[in-house]
C-alpha cells in the first residue's frame, strides 16, 4: 500500500493532471481543436520531433562515418586520379612551351643565314658567382670554343671552355667577365657591352659624351670581338647618364630572359673564321 | 485536524461565500472566503491535506461559479500545497505572520489563476495588480480573523459543555 502522505510530489502531479484533462475537456484552443488533443499534440509532436532528430543524427553518423570506408577509398583512388592528370596536364603544356620554343628557333634558324646548330638547356649555374649554363651540345656536334649562343630573343652568350663530346658550358652576356662588342643600331655608335652586378645587369662603354644616344634604343652587336655575328640585338638602353671622363654611363636591358631559357642556337661558324674564309676566297 | 472538521471548514467556506457573492460590496472586496479556508486548512494539516483541500475547494468553487472547472482548482491546488509545505517546514504563530501567509497565498493564487488563463490561450478575466493587492489585503484580514475563530471555537464549545455538566451536577443535588 503506497503512503500518499510520502509521495507528495506524485499527489500532486496527479491531482493537476487531472484538473488540465477536465480542462481541456471543457474548452477550446485557439485553433479550434480540444485543448486536450492540442496539448497532447503539441507533446507527442515534440517527442516526435527528438525521435526524429535522433534517428536522423544516427543515421547522419552512420552515413558520415560507418558507411563512408568506400567513399575514403574512392576518395583516395580519385585524389591519385587528379594527381596524374594535373602531372599529364603540366607535362602536355610543358610540351606545347617546348613546341612553341623549338618553332620560333626553328624560324630563327631559317631567318639567320648562319650555320647553327639548336641546342637544349640541360643544366643553369652551379655557382653563384658566375653567368653560365650548359647545353645538350658538345664537340660531337662541332661546338667549338668561343661559339656564340643565341636565342629567338637576342644574344645569349658564348661557348667557354673546351666543349665535351654532348655538352658544353655557355657564358651568359650578363657575366661579369663577359663583354661584347655592341652599337647603337639607330645611330651606329660603337662601345663594349659588359655584364655587371645590378638590375639592370649590362653597361655600354666606351661611348663618347658626343655621342646621340638615347633611352630606348637598341643595342645590337657589332661583331667587333669576332664571335658574335653582326647585327644580333643584345637589349634596350634603359639608362644614359652623362659620365664624369668622356664617355656616357649607359646601362642596358637585355631582351633575352635567361631564367626562362629552354633551347638556343650555336652558331658554328665564327665571324672572324667567316671573314678569314671570305678573305682566303 | 480530522476529516469530519476540514469538510466542515470548506463546506462554511463555500456557503459564505456564496452568500457573501449576493453583496455587491463585499464581492468587489475579492474576499476568497474557499482560499482562506484552504490556507487555514493547509497551515494547520500539510500539503498533502493542503492540495486535496486545495483542489476539491477550487472546483466546486468554479462549478459554482460557472466558469471553467479546474482552473481556480489548480490554483488553489498549488497554493494548498505551497502553504502546506511552507507551515510544515516553519511553525506560524502571530497574526502577522498568518496575516503575511495569506497575503501571500492569495496574490499568488491570483497570479496562478490569470496565469493559467494566458497559458491556456484563454480570454482573460479582468486583470489589475492594484485589484490583486487590495485582494490580498483583505483575504489576509479574514484570514487571520478566521483562523482566530476556529482556534477558538473549539475551546468555547468545551467551556459550554463544562458548564452545562456543572449545572446539571449542581442541580441534581
Amino acid at each position: 500500500m503506497i503512503d500518499i502522505r510520502r509521495r507528495t510530489g506524485y499527489l500532486l502531479a496527479t491531482v493537476i493532471v487531472v484538473q488540465i484533462l477536465l480542462i481541456s475537456v471543457q474548452v477550446n484552443s485557439s485553433s479550434g481543436a480540444p485543448l486536450i488533443q492540442t496539448v497532447t499534440f503539441g507533446l507527442f509532436s515534440r517527442v516526435q520531433i527528438g525521435l526524429s532528430d535522433g534517428l536522423t543524427g544516427l543515421r547522419d553518423v552512420w552515413t558520415g562515418y560507418f558507411a563512408l570506408q568506400d567513399v575514403s577509398k574512392d576518395n583516395v583512388r580519385l585524389r591519385q586520379e587528379i594527381a596524374s592528370l594535373k602531372l599529364r596536364l603540366q607535362e602536355q603544356g610543358a610540351m606545347v612551351r617546348r613546341n612553341e620554343s623549338l618553332r620560333d628557333l626553328l624560324a630563327m634558324d631559317r631567318s639567320v643565314d648562319l650555320s647553327t646548330v639548336a641546342a637544349e638547356v640541360i643544366a643553369g649555374d652551379v655557382t653563384p658567382w658566375f653567368r653560365t649554363l650548359t647545353i645538350g651540345r658538345g664537340a660531337a656536334d662541332g661546338i667549338q670554343l668561343d661559339s656564340a649562343v643565341i636565342a629567338p630573343d637576342g644574344v645569349v652568350g658564348r661557348v667557354v671552355g673546351q666543349p665535351a663530346q654532348g655538352a658544353a658550358k655557355v657564358q651568359l652576356i650578363i657575366d661579369r667577365n663577359a663583354a661584347i662588342g655592341g652599337m647603337v643600331e639607330r645611330t651606329r655608335v660603337g662601345g663594349i657591352v659588359n655584364g655587371v652586378e645590378g638590375n639592370p645587369p649590362l653597361t655600354m662603354n666606351y661611348v663618347s659624351n658626343l655621342s646621340d644616344v638615347q633611352v630606348g634604343d637598341r643595342i645590337v652587336t657589332s661583331s667587333i670581338e669576332g664571335i658574335y655575328p653582326k647585327g644580333f640585338l643584345i637589349g634596350y638602353i634603359e639608362r644614359v647618364q652623362r659620365g664624369p671622363n668622356l664617355y656616357q654611363e649607359i646601362q642596358v636591358r637585355p631582351t633575352v630572359d635567361f631564367n626562362a631559357l629552354e633551347h638556343v642556337l650555336v652558331v658554328m661558324e665564327l665571324p672572324r673564321m667567316q671573314e678569314f674564309g671570305q678573305s682566303s676566297q | 485536524m480530522n476529516t469530519k472538521r476540514i469538510a466542515l471548514a470548506i463546506t462554511v467556506a463555500l456557503i459564505l461565500q456564496m452568500g457573501l457573492a449576493s453583496l455587491s460590496l463585499l464581492n468587489g472586496g475579492g474576499i476568497d472566503l474557499v482560499l482562506v479556508a484552504v490556507v487555514a486548512v493547509a497551515l494547520g494539516t500539510g500539503p498533502v491535506v493542503g492540495l486535496l483541500v486545495g483542489a476539491i475547494g477550487g472546483m466546486i468553487q468554479d462549478a459554482l461559479a460557472g466558469g471553467i472547472i479546474g482552473i481556480g482548482g489548480i490554483s488553489k491546488t498549488l497554493i494548498g500545497f505551497f502553504v502546506g509545505t511552507f507551515g510544515v517546514q516553519f511553525v506560524v504563530v502571530g497574526l502577522v505572520p498568518k496575516f503575511l501567509v495569506f497575503l501571500g497565498a492569495s496574490q499568488l493564487n491570483s497570479l496562478l489563476f490569470f496565469g493559467l488563463y494566458l497559458v491556456l490561450g484563454l480570454p482573460m478575466p479582468m486583470f489589475s495588480f492594484v485589484a490583486i493587492a487590495g485582494h490580498a489585503i483583505a483575504n489576509g484580514v479574514v484570514g487571520v480573523m478566521w483562523i482566530s475563530v476556529i482556534e477558538r471555537v473549539p475551546k468555547m464549545v468545551l467551556r459550554q459543555r463544562e458548564r452545562y455538566r456543572l449545572r446539571r451536577r449542581i442541580g441534581t443535588w
